[in-house]
């Protein structure tokens, strides 16, 4: 069957806004949601692996850092479901009728991501209150303990499922010729995109791009502890630039994979044929290397420094990811929509009132940021453990 | 139309929305008016420098903080992924529509959670005045979610001006947009009450918790003493075409004229007047003898009352997702006519496709029922055709389809709830025939394509 017959139509209705400044959005979104994700699942695992490392003696750094980890990762996926938001909102307006479409067809898993999530987020608040005491606390008070490990394992574990179906789902949208076999196979929606060429190495660079920047966060902490810990802040910055080389190095084989599997036309309009889209990917290849270099210098010496900059040019090297599959999304759809022919009537008044209350919430963040590190490091106090100063809440 | 169908068998799409949706509007509803019980309850600790209410609050907004930032954040996506899937055509239109209202929802969306944190895990660690405005912020910053997402959802009830001119604003500020914000801030504050009553008797300090218990009995006062006249104010803006089917009913939807919407109606005032009854003869006038598992019933009878007032309010809607304008199923109003003299299966896009893959009338008739009566009715399960249709044979089916047909309401008594019947003679035939099909032993409902 012609796919190009099972494209439905826009609605007729207008954009609210031009398509660059909805695609803008669409990306940053995109971005801003990417990097908590990051933390939430590369972090569970992590924190899983540090905390069962540091079980036995909880004043070691692993302890600490696992369990660091853990009480952050609430908010990290917090941030996560709610900055989802707002590519959610966007690729539903441009990429409709492909977005749409492809998710009916995989209804049952997509669906059942709301309930995995569900699952997966709760467990993490149980480790948070039941499997992660502090150091200086009565461990006997804490008999599950032993289990927080595990308990993160099966969590991490479900939100890997949740990624894999959100692969399938990315690359269904953009294989329309897939779709009414798909459909006939099951119109409740029992259907994967397994079968797709495309989806295990796209999923695989994405969950170890999670991981390498779950890295980049350990080293975060160790700026946090920068001045306050020296000690433990150089160890946890060699730990994370490690674990952040570890899983780039392993990037490189897998994103060639990634590439290949794309097919040789759409191949080599990152590597050539398209200006833009190479232009991206060079500057995402050089910011790599810029990483690398920042990251490997840190891990030897526990450079603050030299982490920041690994740290500042691996996260832009993930932006510029993000708009080579923004690219790729838009070079494969196009052959089916046009989201530039539907016809624009910007809402002004509402978009003006939009940007405002952005640059406010941006402000008024700064500003919580502030209250919460004051409150946790008081100027005429010796600073508390991370984990240890929301014990009297907890 | 224009996209592939989502079977769910027996249920129906509509009732995966509507699960979802029941469950998000409880905790949202206690995301925003527990947001002000914390502000108002901390603002009398402070003045009344009682270290027990600061307490007390700590303990419960652990529990409001886990309860709103995971069930409450996550419900509210799943709103998303479920009308997305079982009506793409719709929410397409509300999201082309709406996508800034929506992202500036997501700012304030963003800053109360954020805040919610900040507030936690500060808790002890700032000053008692800064605690405070913390908790004044939220309760800011989650009122105006609700400030924004109701222009959204009243206005597929009553678009108003929208309809003509298409202006954002003019659908936002609808007919219905105050009645309904007035209104579901008292129901706000009501829930807020009613789950701070499960966190206020598992008190051990037996005072407090007597105190507490008077104290939340009273979050329901301003839901009893405004409530019926913003109902009020409410209903005598709703689209009166719909008042009429409440309490006329029609055939289908109930016994005579009794109507399931009627009942509905009584269900969700009985439950609520119950809810403001017992907490006045219980935790008000009697605290003392307040436990957990009264508090539990309280919140069951909560969720009911929610429950059926959700319903009743979708129900209101029918025949349409945004009254005037698209019908359940998907249908634009003015697409009608034109439907119905040149064709509905070729007219959209994954219909034309399905029609293509059926082998004949039966099949071809099994994919006018997906497009055209899925979105409410299932084969065998919930609103079933197996039991609306009974005995009919073809013939008696198709002559009700005409009418069915029929856009003149003195023809067509269903037209009050049920979208006209489009598609030309022939499809109208197959869809008979299909129905007739049900009703036999042996015969495999799903449809087959090649």
């Amino acid at each position: 069957m012609d796919p190009h017959s099972l494209i439905p139509h826009y609605q007729a209705l207008p954009f609210p806004a031009p398509l660059w400044l909805l695609q803008t959005l669409l990306i940053l979104g995109f971005f801003l949601h990417a990097i908590p994700m990051n933390f939430m699942l590369g972090g569970t695992f992590l924190a899983a692996i540090f905390l069962a490392k540091g079980l036995k003696d909880k004043s070691s750094y692993e302890y600490r850092i696992g369990r660091g980890l853990v009480k952050g990762l609430p908010i990290y996926t917090s941030v996560a479901i709610t900055q989802g938001i707002v590519p959610l909102l966007f690729v539903q307006l441009i990429y409709g009728p492909m977005f749409y479409t492809s998710s009916v067809l995989i209804a049952v898993p997509w669906f059942a991501i709301i309930f995995i999530l569900l699952v997966a987020y709760f467990l993490l608040y149980w480790v948070v209150y039941k499997a992660s005491p502090a150091a200086s606390e009565d461990g006997s008070k804490y008999p599950k303990a032993k289990f927080g490990p595990l308990i993160l394992l099966v969590s991490v574990a479900m939100m890997a499922v949740i990624g894999f179906i959100f692969s399938n789902n990315m690359t269904l949208m953009l294989h329309p010729e897939k779709w009414m076999a798909l459909y006939q196979h099951s119109s409740s929606g029992l259907n994967l995109n397994t079968a797709d060429p495309q989806v295990p190495p796209r999923y695989l660079h994405m969950v170890i791009g999670a991981l390498a920047v779950a890295g980049l966060l350990v080293g975060m902490y160790g700026l946090y502890w920068n001045k306050k810990d020296n000690d433990y802040s150089a160890w946890l910055i060699k730990r994370g630039s490690a674990i952040y080389i570890f899983y780039t190095l392993l990037q490189i084989p897998v994103g060639l994979w990634f590439m290949y599997s794309l097919g040789h036309d759409t191949m080599h309009k990152f590597m050539g044929a398209d200006t833009l889209a190479t232009g991206v990917f060079g500057v995402s290849m050089v910011l790599m290397v810029a990483s690398l270099a920042g990251t490997i210098f840190a891990a030897f010496k526990g450079s603050a420094a030299a982490f920041t900059s690994g740290m500042t040019a691996g996260i832009l090297c993930v932006l510029a990811m993000i708009v080579n599959r923004h690219q790729l999304r838009h070079f494969m759809v196009s052959p089916f929509i046009q989201p530039e022919s539907v016809q624009v009537s910007t809402q002004w008044d509402l978009l003006i009132v939009f940007v405002l209350s952005a640059v406010a919430l941006i402000a008024y963040l700064v500003w919580l940021g502030k209250t919460i590190y004051k409150a946790h490091n008081p100027a005429n106090k010796p600073p508390l453990q991370l984990g240890e100063q929301s014990q009297s809440a907890v | 139309m224009n996209y592939p169908v989502w079977i769910v068998p027996y249920l129906g799409g509509g009732w995966i929305i509507g699960i979802i949706a029941i469950i998000h509007v409880y905790l949202s509803h206690f995301a925003v008016g527990g947001g002000a019980f914390l502000a108002i309850t901390e603002g009398l600790a402070y003045k009344r420098k009682d270290d027990r209410i600061y307490d007390y609050l700590k303990t419960h907004s652990r529990f409001f903080m886990i309860l709103t930032s995971v069930s409450g954040a996550v419900t509210g996506v799943a709103i998303w992924w479920a009308i997305a899937l079982v009506n793409p055509d719709g929410t397409a239109i509300l999201i082309q529509n709406f996508t800034l209202a929506w992202a500036l929802e997501y700012l304030f969306f963003a800053a109360e959670l954020a805040t919610v944190f900040v507030y936690y895990y500060s808790w002890d660690k700032i000053s008692k005045e800064q605690h405070l405005l913390l908790a004044r912020l939220y309760c800011f910053l989650s009122i105006m979610t609700l400030v924004i997402i109701n222009g959204i959802l009243t206005f597929m009830l009553t678009p108003g001006l929208w309809i003509k001119t298409h202006y954002w604003l003019d659908g936002f500020l609808n007919p219905t947009y105050f009645p309904s914000l007035i209104m579901r801030l008292l129901i706000m504050f009501a829930i807020a009450g009613m789950y701070a009553m499960v966190t206020s008797s598992r008190l051990q300090d037996q005072d407090l918790r007597s105190y507490m218990a008077k104290y939340c009995a009273k979050w329901l006062l301003p839901i009893f003493l405004a409530g019926p006249l913003v109902a009020f104010w409410y209903i005598s803006n709703v689209p009166q075409a719909t008042m009429s089917t409440i309490f006329t009913g029609i055939q289908s939807s109930g016994v005579g004229n009794f109507s399931i919407l009627a009942r509905t109606l009584y269900l969700s005032l009985i439950l609520s007047g119950t809810i403001v009854l017992f907490a006045y003869f219980g935790p008000y006038l009697n605290p003392k003898g307040f436990t957990f598992r009264i508090a539990i019933l309280f919140l069951a009878c909560g969720l009911g009352a929610t429950g059926s007032t959700e319903y009743m309010r979708e129900l209101l809607r029918k025949p349409y997702v945004v009254y005037n304008y698209v019908y359940s199923n998907g249908i634009r109003k003015e697409d009608v006519p034109r439907l119905s003299q040149e064709g509905f299966l070729n007219a959209g896009v994954w219909s034309k496709a399905c029609t293509a893959q059926g082998e004949n009338n039966e099949q071809r008739g099994e994919v006018m029922f997906r497009y055209q009566c899925m979105s409410c009715h299932t084969a065998t399960g919930y609103r079933s055709m197996k039991k609306l249709l009974g005995e009919r044979d073809e013939d008696a089916i198709y002559g009700f389809l005409t009418m069915l047909k029929e856009t003149n309401p003195e023809k067509n008594q269903y037209l009050g709830i049920m979208p006209p019947l489009t598609g030309r003679d022939e499809e109208l035939k197959d869809l008979a025939k299909y129905l007739s099909t049900i009703n036999k032993a042996n015969v495999n409902l799903t449809f087959k394509p090649n």
